[in-house]
């Protein structure tokens, strides 16, 4: 039987080359490494099972962005009404913060701020683009964008970016 | 203005655990059935359904049990033609009035050859026979033409002062006092235990059995509203005292009493770290009668430990995520635990 290949790569290589991705953007949410690695899993599987026709490596990671953003929300909302029986010990994520690397304030926004300055800032997408993945209109993007600014200026106290 | 940057996020490595449990699901897992295999059910079900009806219908059909519609002329009284009330539409009737119809074509049928007999104008036809002195004439033998011939089923028609056109309603009256639109109600069902998972329609979680399987149930019998006997309190001497989990091999955990309404039963699923969506578990409801199980009630809370080894035959030791259901639906998780399958 033929291995599917996923913009020419087959599954083991599309996680190895995107794992950084999809943990970022997992760990941007969940802010957890155990939900992480749940979510971590399930999406490459549903890659795997669901076999979408991708041709490009940019599709690809535009495919798992989105699919990373579905499936951390989803994972929320199930985990939502079930009840801590105590405190966790996982360890949580913790970025540095006596440096100028901002990346702990972007885990404190709202999502919808986040999701943008993410892909703007880190992924280096276009607006367009992020208006795409997103399903966004440009507009208002810019315009999230704008205000996630702000809102990092002030968690953050510096300058701006 | 010194220049930010995000290298937290953007150089953020995934554990090389995450990437091989990762590869390693796709070995256990399926890829997705195709439409036609996944609906296959409901394609046969519906097609079932379209035979069976096609089936009905051609009977239906063969032996020509069309209903005719109701003529008013079949319409018969009983009783007092004033009283409309006494009106009975049945099928006795109707064929009485269909039998009465056909010997009365007869009889018409008869008169009318002796009817065409040329007659003139000026004749007068008198009864030919008179009644008797016994029988009194009936009003229809009164008002029954005697000229020329008639239509036998003009006379046939009952007389318009009834109201015919009122058909009544098959149900009977309702005794004073009942609702019609109440329906008689079921012995009410115990509350499912509603998993988040499964409202979310993931094939991969294990749906929690219902609470009320019992094989008692599975008879066929109508299940009274039943109430569930008290449970006795299981034998603390006999529960031996746990140190931890680690020691063990098994969950040990507190749920509020009040969350344990009725009988204590918890409906619990585990999973391994990075096993993703395999859920293990999902067979049984842990009560305190279960033999893998001990309980112990202290300050307020349900302590209750059950070995997940022996359980759901656990080989690898590992971290475990376990989930609780109690049997309002209500689920409690914990973090993973190290549970070690050597011990």
């Amino acid at each position: 039987m033929a291995e599917v290949l996923f913009a020419g790569l087959k599954y083991e290589d599309v996680v190895r080359e995107y794992s950084s991705t999809v943990v970022s953007v997992c760990i941007m949410r969940l802010k957890n490494w155990a939900d992480a690695e749940d979510c971590f899993q399930n999406i490459f599987l549903s890659l795997y099972q669901n076999s979408p026709k991708i041709e490009t490596k940019e599709h690809l990671k535009a495919w798992l962005i989105r699919v990373s953003i579905n499936e951390c929300t989803n994972y929320i909302k199930k985990n939502r009404k079930l009840l801590s029986l105590h405190e966790t010990k996982e360890q949580s994520v913790n970025f540095p913060t006596d440096t100028l690397d901002i990346s702990w304030a972007l885990v404190e926004l709202p999502p919808k701020y986040r999701d943008v300055l993410y892909l703007y800032y880190c992924e280096k997408y276009k607006v367009n683009e992020i208006a795409e993945i997103l399903g966004y209109n440009a507009n208002t993007v810019k315009t999230l964008l704008k205000r996630g600014r702000e809102k990092l200026k002030s968690i953050y106290g510096g300058d701006g970016i | 203005m010194k220049k930010v940057n995000f290298d937290s996020l953007t150089n953020l490595k995934a554990p090389e655990s995450f990437i091989e449990n990762a590869i390693n699901a796709t070995k256990t897992q399926k890829k997705k059935p195709l439409v036609f295999i996944k609906y296959s059910r409901a394609l046969a079900a519906v097609a079932c359904l379209v035979i069976v009806c096609a089936v009905s219908l051609g009977v239906y059909f063969k032996e020509d049990r069309v209903t005719p519609p109701i003529d008013p002329s079949f319409i018969v009284e009983t009783g007092n033609s004033k009283d409309s009330e006494n009106t009975q539409y049945t099928d006795k009737n109707i064929k009485e009035t269909l039998k009465n119809d056909k010997d009365f074509d007869k009889e018409n049928a008869q008169n009318s050859v002796t009817d065409n007999k040329p007659t003139t104008e000026s004749e007068t036809i008198e009864p030919s026979e008179k009644p008797s002195s016994t029988t009194k004439p009936t009003e229809d033998s009164k008002d029954e033409p005697t000229v020329g011939p008639t239509k036998p089923s003009e006379s046939a028609k009952p007389s318009e002062s009834t109201n015919t056109n009122e058909i009544p309603t098959s149900s009977p009256p309702l005794k004073p006092g009942t609702n019609p639109t109440t329906k008689p109600t079921k012995p009410s069902d115990k509350p499912k235990p509603t998993l988040p998972d499964s409202s979310s329609q993931d094939p991969n979680y294990p749906a929690a059995p219902p609470p009320e399987q019992s094989p008692d149930s599975t008879d066929g019998t109508p299940e009274l509203p039943s109430v569930s006997p008290p449970i006795s309190k299981p034998d603390y001497a006999a529960i031996r005292e746990y140190k931890s989990v680690h020691d063990y091999c098994e969950i040990v955990d507190y749920i509020e009493t009040k969350h344990l309404t009725g009988s204590k039963r918890v409906y619990c699923i585990v999973k391994k770290r990075g096993a993703g969506n395999q859920w293990l578990g999902g067979d049984d409801w842990f009560s305190p009668e279960h033999i893998c199980t001990t309980w112990k009630e202290k300050n307020g809370y349900t302590y209750f430990a059950y070995s997940i080894t022996n359980t759901y035959n656990i080989t690898e030791s590992g971290e475990y995520l376990y989930l609780i259901y109690n049997e309002n639906g209500q689920g409690f998780y914990s973090k993973y635990i190290y549970v070690n399958a050597n011990t």
